[in-house]
């Protein structure tokens, strides 16, 4: 955990009178004043928009209005979520000047509930990456060493929470993009079940994986913001009614008696593994033992066609949703344009950047006639067998425990092919696949001082279960 | 899987996008890796599997009411290039 007070704390100095919201934002702000140029992890800092949400919070807070247990506390949203009346740019020069009319359902109800908006937060561009490098604005550095990448595609998030220039953060995840940067910037990331939480207004990378989440500095603070944007929304029609409170449920559970915990083999044996982050994970396992679970061993035969499958469907999906970027009604348009064909073309070959062209084309090239049946509904197939796989483990297990990334977080540029970043996944994609809960929290330190992530899975709706370990983990590990 | 230039100004014409000759190559070669690592998918036995598009069947369509939409101006407020109350584009029918 970072070393600085957790929302949940901050929110309760706010709460009894201790601290002010507008002196809260205010340091926040002084802070990404101070942290951003070198660690660039916000696209724009909404300074002026939070000043004056604070004040407004401070009031209500006053007038003692319960806004929620996060009200005051400074958020930083990364910059796929549309926000009303500010850019909203998805890291690329294809909506570098877009503003947004609307503001997406998870936006519009953490501001409900008195959190404070301070800044927009780099990313990959589009989502598309597990480093956040290619964002347009440049890339964002791990402030825990600058020489390293914070993970993507959300590290703009991440980045931002463990420098204290926000309390935490929203995120997005589409293949490991809110566990991975939690990850390697000593966080607590959490992926709810796909459905839980409305996807309306987030920018749409693969829209069957795509889901929103928090990036914090614990489960709780995770289960505290989850309950906040979860539940049912009419502008989305993939979303489901929620039921209690998963910081409720997080709090109340003292011990994991009774809970069964499997351990891939393969995932323990995978030849990109670290020895030390193999080695932290499974102390983390000896924790969840000691904590009273049953942690078992098991076979997980699927595990080498995870990230074809994902990747298949991820640029498929990509490449009808990107096809919406033409350069008529918003974003980006080349000039110099002979006719509308061209101007088509040399907007997105000039908008986008190599990556997401790289995936627009592969998303394509799996569409088309003579491959679709090859790689596209192959890869569908693939994807009902992985589920019910992790459907089959989830009637004897009750939680999955992996590692999150196999290596802690790498030098900047130490990825030279495609490949490569995507295997950086493995661990991460079997929840999007699945539409499974999961989060990474961290369980100590690799030979190199960087933090190692521990990832919990659970069965569709589990999303109580899956923090509550990670919340018990923590209080062992983090004292 | 082996990727002609061809195959890349095909996929690169499917997908609207310009490529200059340098880009072309190295989307040719990525595509040619990242498709040869994809397939050893074909080692999954999936004979019987129902592809699995949709996650949910939970699906509740909302009701069907008049509601208010964005302002006209809001949403041509974006447009790259309007003329009056239209988007406008470069001219798509030649004489």
């Amino acid at each position: 955990m970072s070393g600085a007070a957790s929302a949940l704390t901050r929110a309760k100095s706010i709460k009894n009178g201790g601290l002010t919201v507008h002196g809260a934002v205010r340091d926040t702000l002084a802070k990404a004043e101070e942290r951003n140029p070198q660690l660039n992890a916000y696209i724009t800092v909404c300074a002026e928009n939070a000043i004056s949400a604070a004040e407004s919070a401070d009031r209500l807070i006053r007038e003692g209005r319960a806004l929620s247990p996060l009200a005051g506390v400074s958020v930083a949203v990364k910059d796929n979520i549309c926000t009303r009346g500010v850019r909203t740019t998805c890291a690329s020069r294809m909506l570098a000047e877009f503003t947004p009319v609307y503001s997406a359902t998870a936006h519009a109800r953490i501001e409900s509930a008195g959190l404070i908006t301070v800044g927009k937060a780099n990313m990959d561009e589009f989502a598309m990456g597990s480093t956040c490098e290619s964002s347009c604005f440049g890339g964002v550095k791990n402030p825990l060493d600058i020489e390293r990448v914070p993970g993507g595609s959300s590290g703009g998030c991440a980045a931002a929470v463990a420098a204290g220039m926000a309390d935490i953060a929203l995120a997005s995840d589409t293949g490991g993009s809110i566990r991975l940067p939690a990850a390697y910037c000593a966080l607590t990331g959490f992926k709810p079940t796909y459905g839980s939480v409305s996807r309306y207004g987030l920018i749409a990378y693969a829209s069957s994986f795509d889901q929103i989440g928090p990036i914090g500095k614990s489960a709780a603070d995770c289960a505290a913001l989850t309950d906040i944007i979860r539940g049912r929304d009419v502008l989305d029609c993939t979303t489901t009614d929620s039921h209690g409170s998963l910081l409720g449920e997080v709090l109340g559970k003292e011990s994991l008696r009774g809970v069964r915990i499997a351990l891939p083999k393969q995932c323990f044996e995978h030849s990109a593994l670290a020895p030390d982050v193999r080695e932290r994970v499974l102390a983390a396992a000896e924790v969840m033992k000691a904590l009273g679970a049953q942690v078992a061993y098991v076979d997980v035969d699927i595990f080498d066609y995870l990230i074809p499958t994902y990747y298949i469907i991820a640029t498929a999906q990509a490449a009808s949703n990107l096809a919406r970027y033409d350069g008529v009604k918003y974003g980006y348009r080349a000039d110099d344009c002979a006719d509308l064909s061209d101007m088509y073309k040399k907007t997105r070959g000039r908008g986008f950047g190599e990556e997401v062209k790289r995936r627009i084309m592969l998303g394509n090239f799996v569409l088309s006639g003579g491959y679709y049946e090859e790689y596209y509904m192959k890869a569908l197939k693939a994807r009902r067998v992985i589920a019910d796989a992790y459907d089959a483990l989830f009637g004897e297990y009750d939680l999955i425990l992996t590692p999150t990334a196999p290596t802690t977080a790498p030098l900047q540029g130490a990825y030279p092919d495609p490949v490569a970043m995507y295997l950086t996944d493995i661990y991460t994609v079997p929840a999007n696949l699945a539409g499974l809960p999961a989060v990474s929290f961290p369980c100590g330190n690799g030979a190199d001082g960087m933090p190692v992530g521990a990832h919990v899975m659970g069965a569709r709706g589990a999303d109580g279960a899956v923090l509550a370990c990670a919340h018990l983990c923590e209080g062992v590990l983090g004292s | 899987m082996n990727i002609t230039k061809e195959t890349v100004e095909y996929i690169a014409r499917l997908s609207a996008l310009a490529l200059d000759g340098s880009e072309c190559e190295r989307q040719r070669e990525s595509l040619e890796d990242v498709l040869s690592y994809m397939d050893v998918l074909g080692c999954l036995d999936t004979d019987g599997a129902e592809p699995l598009v949709h996650l949910t069947d939970d699906w509740e369509l909302r009701a069907d009411e008049t509601a208010p939409s964005y302002l006209q101006e809001q949403i041509l407020s974006g447009a790259p290039e309007r003329r009056g109350e239209a988007f406008s584009v470069p001219k798509t029918v030649t004489s």
